[in-house]
């Protein structure tokens, strides 16, 4: 399948366009513009739906009373089911953007939309096909808010159409609602919100029309219709730009924890979500090559391994075990540029500097952290620092 | 609780608490409401956009990353939490205030506060934070019945482009003395940074502390004024 390329440029004429195809295509499919009877705001369904599927309007992520299958997809298993389907329908398989995203607008690649930089920024030429891609993604604006449903690395399942007509944009919508209808997400309890935002991409400034797709009480993913770029020195045009986050279908389809589907379930039966997500998250950015430093990518990388030490002090944590399960995890989504012994060495090592100076902070010794947390207690203990204050320390005292 | 409240005026006025509130952002990503502009003369939202880029741009080498959402109805609470911070722009007060009651994003927009993110509110923007909106009763050319703001500041109201006049100091003596309560007025130059609690000044002039008749003055900016002590001329 190619794309043609739309004649249109005139935001006006495009939003209008657009309206039309969406009341089209909601009208010739039976969904209906219905008022919330809680929050009052407007969302389309077909089913019979009281309210409009928000968690603040359902009260509660109302999927979870729905009966567990009886055997439930991985999310390597449920990824393969989503990328043959797009495969099917004419998309091209797309490889996953480097985590780093080197060159582009953010530190960390965040979203599948992101494959399109070269296009919207710079003067690349235009994908010629729909892609479809599975773009293992960092949000660090989650850090403070990790929980059910909110991650800060997951997998964003996207497709991303340039040049694209608000026609083809609703035809994507239909793919991407016949998927979850395959994938067991009954489309009457599905609803959909409008958004209407004014972005930037870099130095670009773009509107989007956006539809929210909610399955009781979560919000699944979006269509971001994408246009009236400026500048357009870049000759970006239109963008069909849907995601979904491959976590979050699996936790419909599980139930339990969001966190199961993650796992280890040794780790997320016992609530160490953020614990998973820290070490997933140290081990998906170490996997690209990143290392510790004190600016940008690596401040960040720094950051997180700090936020462990101080989830999990005066325990002394060994990430072997997670660091290689997270590892394995992450090689069904992207080709890791490091080995993994390489992995789980930086992301102990930046640990254990991180552990060894909240131990000097503790005891006001100034002796070197850089060195394994062993190794550090050794000269510790041969400097003038008492052993039942170090041992109190690690006791917790 | 952090709210920055800036009283309305230029961006070179509004410099060093534009920097602080930037400086505060993890991933300098805030959404901005412009709401208030609707309708008003001369104003389109492109315009309203490119205004607020310009305006964050020259603090920093890396340029923040600012949405700019118009239909506040169509926000929910995750949306609003993928944001470091909300900035309110500036306009007519009642025309906002209405516009996030009607669509409930009032609601949203507390939860956010409470939730202890950062919020900045440029003039009209920051009198919706106070106790009474009438304080800009001049904006209320629609002859709305409820003049109530967001009430977060303690029973205090906001003034917003104060500029020290005997007329001024008459009718806010006039609006303690109908309401009670209080209210912080602020000079185009300067603006608040508000906790749970503390008040700090930031900015070139003074901000001017109304009580019971009384009038005070933030006499040293960047000191630090504890909620419920002010300092006196």
């Amino acid at each position: 399948m190619t794309i043609e390329r739309p004649t249109s440029n005139n935001d006006t004429e495009t939003l209008k366009t657009y309206r039309a195809q969406l009341e089209l295509f909601l009208r010739e499919r039976g969904w209906e513009r219905r008022d919330c009877s809680r929050c009052e705001r407007q969302y389309y369904a077909k089913g019979v739906s009281q309210n409009c599927g928000d968690s603040t309007c359902c009260g509660s992520f109302e999927f979870l009373q729905d009966v567990r299958r009886e055997r439930s997809l991985t999310l390597p298993g449920l990824e393969i089911v989503v990328r043959n389907h797009f495969e099917n329908a004419g998309f091209e398989l797309h490889p996953p953007k480097s985590i780093l995203n080197e060159g582009g607008t953010t530190l960390f690649t965040s979203a599948g939309v992101q494959l399109l930089d070269d296009w919207v920024l710079k003067d690349a030429n235009p994908p010629r096909r729909p892609l479809y891609v599975s773009q293992p993604s960092v949000r660090t604006q989650h850090l403070d808010s990790i929980g059910e449903g909110n991650s800060l690395s997951f997998v964003n399942i996207c497709t991303e159409v340039a040049n694209a007509t608000p026609e083809t944009h609703f035809v994507n919508l239909d793919h991407w609602l016949d998927c979850l209808s395959r994938l067991g997400l009954y489309v009457g309890d599905i609803t959909l919100h409008e958004r209407r935002l004014i972005q930037q991409w870099g130095d670009v400034t773009l509107k989007s029309e956006i539809i929210a797709i909610f399955y009781k009480g979560l919000e699944i993913g979006d269509g971001n219709y994408n246009y009236g770029f400026t500048p357009q020195a870049s000759n970006a045009t239109f963008i069909s730009d849907f995601g979904f986050g491959l976590e979050r279908l699996a936790w419909i389809l599980r139930k339990g924890s969001y966190f199961d589907g993650v796992g280890p379930l040794s780790e997320s039966l016992k609530g160490n979500s953020v614990l998973q997500e820290l070490i997933k998250t140290l081990t998906l950015l170490s996997s690209y090559g990143l290392e510790p430093s004190n600016k940008d990518r690596g401040y960040r990388f720094r950051l997180f391994a700090k936020k462990l030490v101080a989830l999990t002090f005066p325990e002394h944590c060994v990430v072997f075990p997670l660091a290689s399960y997270y590892y394995n995890y992450w090689k069904n989504f992207a080709d890791l540029l490091i080995q993994q012994d390489l992995v789980v060495d930086i992301i102990q090592r930046e640990y254990d500097r991180n552990y060894n100076q909240r131990v000097n902070l503790l005891l006001s010794a100034k002796s070197d952290p850089n060195c394994p947390t062993e190794e550090y207690l050794l000269k510790l203990l041969m400097s003038r620092v008492s052993r039942d204050g170090i041992a109190q320390i690690l006791r917790g005292n | 609780m952090i709210l920055f409240l800036s009283g309305g005026g230029n961006s070179k006025d509004s410099k060093e608490l534009d920097k602080r509130f930037l400086d505060l952002l993890p991933n300098k990503k805030f959404l901005y409401i412009p709401v208030a502009l609707e309708g008003e003369q001369n104003y389109s939202y492109r315009k309203c956009y490119e205004w607020i880029k310009d305006v964050f741009s020259i603090l920093t080498s890396n340029s923040p990353n600012i949405t700019m959402l118009t239909d506040l109805a169509s926000a929910n609470m995750d949306f609003l939490k993928s944001f470091d911070a909300i900035y309110i722009g500036g306009g007519n007060t009642y025309k906002l205030i209405g516009r996030m009651a009607e669509s409930k994003f009032n609601k949203l927009l507390l939860a956010f506060v409470k939730n202890g993110k950062p919020v900045y509110g440029g003039s009209a923007g920051a009198i919706i934070f106070g106790k009474s909106i009438a304080t800009v009763e001049e904006e209320n050319v629609n002859n709305s019945s409820s003049d109530q703001g967001l009430n977060l500041l303690k029973g205090f109201s906001v003034k917003c482009h104060y500029r020290n006049t005997k007329s001024e100091v008459d009718l806010i003596n006039n609006f303690i003395k109908q309401r009670n309560g209080g209210v912080f007025a602020l000079p185009e130059q300067t603006g608040l940074i508000i906790t749970n609690t503390s008040i700090e000044v930031v900015g070139n002039k003074p901000a001017y502390v109304f009580s019971n008749k009384r009038r005070g003055s933030a006499k040293n900016i960047g000191k630090l004024i504890r909620t419920g002590s002010f300092v006196y001329l």
